[in-house]
């Protein structure tokens, strides 16, 4: 035995340890009940799905910044496709956010966001659903209810959160979400370009913030995986992510995309263009629906007085999309005034 | 060995068998990063969850313990930064530090927990505790050979420094 090992064997191990874990596979257990119902009944989805659910819901908390964006790719992947492609459509119904905003404000008191952990930044669980309340509304027994509330108004829309956490607005909390959605896309331009530099062939880089994995695709006949892999690797390791942060590496055949797919592929695109020009257009989100109509909403942070900025974002936006979409479309911006406020 | 089932290759029976075998790797992996026993115990219990919620994401049995040491390394990185942030957005007023530290009198000890960061802790324990290759630990924390086998090096001398220190001072 070695210095370090016989130095380790003296941390003793209590009694409890499986009576722990135990309570841990209990815990699984009871999740996969509640998650693993028939396949076509009404079931509780896990709680990732929310990611786009909060996209569609119009809220504007830098998590629909990525989300939407996501969703595009997703519609390729299996399992990425049922997280986040369902919420998107939903656009007749009322989002989970404004249920509880509504009937909080009924029992007196202002809920100011809700937003899913991306675990993005410490202590930031993605397990869990945050709900912002107005500070001075905020006291242990709001608190309570909110939760309560959120869970009801989130088991009805048949969504299942592992935990609620209801704390009070704090802007710095809000802008720090907005600094890392930031760092997030250049972080993945980055990777891009690395690897386009260095010869490889890539159709996409990018976080799925809600799952806490970085996702690259890259085509079929690029296939010098592995080395791709440890490129990206090395990035990561050099931005000080941690050593095991989730690489999803695919190679797929996006030349072959159907027509939805494709048109995510390219409303991503011009999402992009859009998010470079951040400092001018002030992009808070982009959301679409394909329901009837593809319907875009942009909302920005832009105020009435830049009208002008606004139309620039809307023809920028058409122009793209007329360059490939044949159907009609509607494109609706969203500026600070209509939104409900946020900060105090 | 492979087996195969509803559950993948790991049925509930094997799960427990297989945890109890490596429950105290698991626990002092954990110590190790959070120094104190009730978080070391959460961290258990969560490790416990989130191995057997991904039960069927382990493809041989024989990966049952580098898979299980990764999800504690994951789960204990966790546990630190929830930690650090209810420190600092709210709850700093309210959070008194009611964890008490184990006492161990020992000073490498005391230095393998205190001293080095978490990227330092998970190496040393990999390489020492568990006696794992260059290689291997190479293939588990996703870096390069030779940077593993610098870092571990440069801990190791780091350690000696430490150890000095305290011996001397």
């Amino acid at each position: 035995m070695n210095k370090i090992q016989s130095e380790l064997e003296k941390i003793q191990i209590p009694d409890e340890v499986m009576d722990r874990m135990y309570k841990g596979i209990e815990n699984a257990k009871r999740e996969e009940k509640t998650t693993g119902m028939k396949p076509n009944s009404k079931r509780k989805k896990l709680i990732g799905s929310l990611a786009g659910l909060v996209a569609v819901g119009g809220l504007f908390f830098g998590s629909t910044l990525v989300s939407p964006a996501m969703a595009e790719m997703a519609s390729k992947i299996p399992y990425l496709n049922e997280v986040f492609l369902k919420d998107l459509d939903k656009d007749g119904e009322k989002s989970v956010f404004a249920l509880v905003r509504e009937e909080g404000l009924r029992r007196g008191y202002e809920a100011q966001g809700l937003r899913v952990g991306q675990g993005l930044m410490e202590g930031d669980d993605p397990d869990k659903v945050y709900v912002l309340l107005k500070s001075k509304d905020y006291n242990e027994k709001t608190k309570m209810d909110a939760e309560k509330l959120t869970k009801e108004m989130l088991e009805k829309k048949g969504y299942y959160a592992k935990s609620i956490e209801v704390l009070p607005f704090k802007a710095d909390f809000y802008a720090s979400m907005r600094r890392i959605n930031r760092l997030e896309i250049d972080q993945a331009k980055e990777i891009q370009s690395l690897l386009k530099k260095k010869g490889y062939s890539v159709d996409y880089v990018g976080q799925i913030a809600s799952m806490r994995k970085l996702l690259v695709i890259i085509p079929e006949s690029e296939n010098r995986v592995d080395e791709v892999r440890d490129i990206v690797r090395n990035y990561l390791t050099k931005k000080d992510f941690e050593a095991e942060y989730p690489i999803d590496l695919r190679t797929m055949d996006l030349s072959n995309m159907d027509q939805d797919t494709k048109l995510e592929k390219d409303l991503h695109t011009i999402f992009e263009g859009l998010m470079a020009k951040k400092e001018t257009y002030k992009i808070n989100s982009f959301t679409y629906s394909t329901k009837n109509q593809l319907v875009i909403t942009i909302e920005t942070s832009l105020e009435k007085k830049d009208q002008k900025q606004k139309e620039q974002i809307r023809k920028e936006v058409a122009a793209q999309l007329d360059k490939e979409y044949k159907k009609p479309y509607t494109i609706n911006m969203v500026g600070l005034e209509e939104l409900k406020p946020i900060g105090e | 060995m492979t087996l195969s089932g509803k559950d993948g290759i790991l049925n509930e029976k094997l799960f427990i068998t297989l945890f109890e075998t490596h429950k105290d790797s698991i626990y002092r992996m954990a110590y190790l990063y959070v120094k104190n026993q009730a978080d070391s115990l959460d961290i258990v219990q969560e490790v416990a969850y989130r191995a057997f919620k991904n039960r069927k994401s382990l493809k041989e049995l024989s990966y049952f313990k580098t898979w299980i040491l990764k999800i504690t390394i994951n789960a204990s990185i966790n546990l630190l930064r929830k930690k650090k942030k209810v420190v600092e957005l709210h709850f700093s007023s309210e959070l008194g530090t009611h964890q008490t530290e184990e006492r161990y009198s020992d000073l490498l000890l005391h230095e393998l927990l205190n001293t080095l960061d978490e990227d330092e802790k998970k190496l040393i324990f990999l390489k020492y505790y568990q006696e794992y290759t260059f290689q291997e630990i190479s293939e588990m924390v996703g870096s390069p050979i030779s940077t593993v086998k610098s870092k571990i090096y440069r801990t190791l001398e780091k350690i000696r420094l430490e150890h000095q220190k305290e011996e001397y001072s």
